[in-house]
């Protein structure tokens, strides 16, 4: 008869176990590690693995790393005075698209620390259960932060909204004489259903331009963007100036970028009023409110367009 | 598992008989069912046979706490033919079903039910329905999600995979966070297996994805706000925001129809549903739901493309100093 004997040792340290690992876990009296005797044991290693090769994308030059993960720079989406934007891919087996602000001046840092601070405060603003739907408009932060292995360099990712053409300011390059009125009546109602949002809880965006409006003209959708000049607790005059400047862009859209400040004829007279009100005086915009200009604003879009109808935006 | 052929019919009528009846009468498990017990678990097979030459593997991990007890009763009283007639719509011939039910490793009794593979519309429904809806959860704001990835990584076997390296689908419904880590204390009790240590939840979805296209739907906007972070955080684009739980099918079955390049576009996806006879209410919002998954299969060739240059000097620029 032979005999196998199978010494039992500790497969961390090689020290001698008692013999109840036969048929139990024991804790190894020497280095402390739990010793489980089993024909089959998962190990976390092969899951580690499987982590390790989902990160392990080839992102050439383009890769940018911040907060611990790794970004991979698809296109260009614009050029501001403090930085570069990006399309970008988070480099994983389920990704993750961003728009990846990198930092071209030394004050961007501040900026975009500040953005990131008002973009989460944004988020929770929820009051009376249209939150969910306006937090789907307003930015999402991903990382911020110092880009790893650059001199100095500071990134802003925030998750990409898809579907967005491009900003008001191009779409104002795009029709040279102006945008069709019905388009520009949509265009506003969407800045002042944010706008009233954001204002009723006290805050104000702080820098509304074309540059910071996008498009989406599938959806009839307007997002407003770079909310560094944002503040909560805002002024009454800081949201009033909200509301001018949202009625500026309108004008700006209406007369096109071979125009002047004068609003085409095509422009229905009531709703060049309104637009030319709403831009010039303040008090004006100060008693009505976002929820008042866009009450008016249905009102002229009504009595010159008739009923509200889909108008495909073809651009 | 996998033998049979699916009968739309059947499986509609087999839903119609039930339509009016309440969650309790269509779930009548009041534990979990021997069949769907994972302790002792080996493997779930999805396979190749004569009858479906191209099988294709696709899960359901149905979150059955509390909150989410909807879309398992929709499914079982309506969606699930939609959602075969629309994979069928979409060129999908040979899929098959596996449902799994998930809760709270820490509270519930029955935190993990797995069924089996299938094909034919009756044992579809018989494993949706044999599922346990506990109705549990801790409170805590976290279930055990990670049981399912764990058991997709570990112990599924699909021949899609396995011959021709096409991935699966994983479709998980839910409206809490997941647990960080698989709990090893959790697999020995549950599945009856010794890991040697926790699993990080990255890992151990990292390892399912390398066979699945994994998917986490939560059922509504409202719901979103308490889980859509994290979860994006991990899976990105991969987290679906729907409207409502009854666009879960046709938000599941569009997203094999796009990733498999069935459809190429939402364009044609909205025309696939409408043929279908959804109303433009659904169809809106399950095309919503999508585009920020479409939006990814529609990248662009990636380039570093010289920065466009800042449009100065227009006349309108004064307005807004």
């Amino acid at each position: 008869m032979v005999t196998t004997w199978i010494a039992l040792t500790c497969p961390q340290c090689g020290s001698p176990l008692p013999r109840v690992a036969l048929w139990r876990s024991v804790k190894c009296a020497a280095c402390g590690s739990l010793i489980t005797r089993t024909e089959a044991v998962v190990t976390r290693d092969s899951f580690r693995q499987a982590f390790n090769r989902a990160r392990q994308g080839s992102a050439g030059l383009d890769a940018v790393l911040c907060g611990g993960t790794r970004y991979h720079l698809m296109q260009t989406l614009g050029v501001g005075e403090i930085s570069h934007v990006y399309l970008a891919r988070r480099i994983d087996s389920l990704p993750l698209l961003v728009t990846l602000k990198l930092s071209s001046s030394s004050t961007a840092g501040e900026l975009y620390a500040r953005e990131a601070q008002v973009a989460q405060e944004l988020q929770h603003l929820d009051s009376d259960g249209t939150g969910p739907y306006y937090s789907r408009l307003l930015p999402e932060v991903v990382a911020q932060g110092a880009v790893t292995g650059s001199h100095g360099q500071q990134a802003l990712v925030l998750r990409h909204p898809t579907g967005y053409w491009g900003s008001l300011a191009s779409l104002n390059e795009r029709f040279t004489s102006g945008v069709d009125p019905r388009h520009a009546v949509w265009i506003w109602r969407r800045m002042l259903g944010v706008l009233n949002f954001i204002h009723h809880h006290g805050w104000c965006h702080g820098d509304i331009r074309p540059e910071h409006a996008l498009l989406h003209p599938q959806d009839h959708g307007v997002r407003l963007i770079d909310w560094s000049a944002a503040r909560k607790d805002a002024r009454e005059t800081d949201q009033v100036a909200d509301l001018c400047r949202s009625a500026r862009t309108v004008q700006v859209i209406l007369c096109g970028a071979n125009g002047s400040a004068a609003l085409p004829a095509q422009v229905p007279t009531g709703l060049a009023q309104l637009v030319t009100n709403a831009s010039q005086d303040q008090d004006f915009c100060r008693s009505q409110g976002a929820e008042g200009l866009d009450r008016l604003l249905q009102a002229e879009a009504k009595a010159a367009f008739g009923p509200p109808s889909f108008v495909p935006l073809v651009i | 598992m996998g033998y049979g052929n699916y009968s739309l019919a059947a499986h509609a009528a087999l839903t119609a008989s039930r339509a009016h009846k309440g969650g309790s009468e269509v779930f009548a498990q009041r534990q979990c069912h021997p069949l769907m017990n994972p302790k002792g678990l080996k493997v779930r097979e999805c396979r190749d046979s004569a009858d479906h030459p191209n099988s294709l593997g696709i899960t359901f991990a149905l979150d059955v706490t509390g909150s989410m007890g909807d879309i398992p009763h929709l499914l079982a009283t309506k969606e699930l033919p939609n959602f075969m007639q629309l994979l069928t719509a979409c060129g999908v011939a040979h899929p098959q079903l596996m449902f799994m039910a998930i809760g709270d490793a820490n509270s519930d009794q029955a935190p993990l039910q797995v069924g089996q593979f299938e094909s034919t519309a009756e044992l579809m429904d018989q494993w949706l329905t044999w599922s346990y809806l506990e109705g549990g959860g801790g409170g805590t704001g976290e279930e055990s999600y990670d049981l399912a990835f764990y058991i997709a990584a570990q112990h599924t076997d699909m021949d899609n995979w396995v011959k021709r390296k096409q991935k699966g689908y994983l479709f998980m419904t839910g409206d809490e966070n997941p647990y960080p880590a698989v709990s090893r204390y959790h697999i020995d009790g549950l599945v009856g297996e010794k890991l040697d240590e926790d699993i990080p939840l990255q890992e151990v979805i990292a390892a399912a994805a390398e066979s699945y296209h994994i998917f986490f739907l939560i059922p509504d906007l409202a719901r979103r706000k308490r889980c859509e972070r994290r979860w994006r955080d991990l899976l990105g684009n991969h987290t679906i925001c729907m409207e409502s739980p009854a666009d879960t099918c046709a938000v599941a079955a569009a997203i094999v129809g796009l990733t498999e390049k069935l459809i190429p576009d939402l364009e044609a996806l909205a025309g696939i549903l409408s043929n279908h006879g959804s109303d433009r209410q659904h169809i809106g919002s399950t095309v919503r739901a999508l585009q920020d998954y479409a939006a990814l299969l529609k990248l662009p060739p990636a380039k570093s493309a010289s920065p466009a240059a800042t449009p100065v000097g227009k006349w309108w620029k004064r307005l807004f100093e």
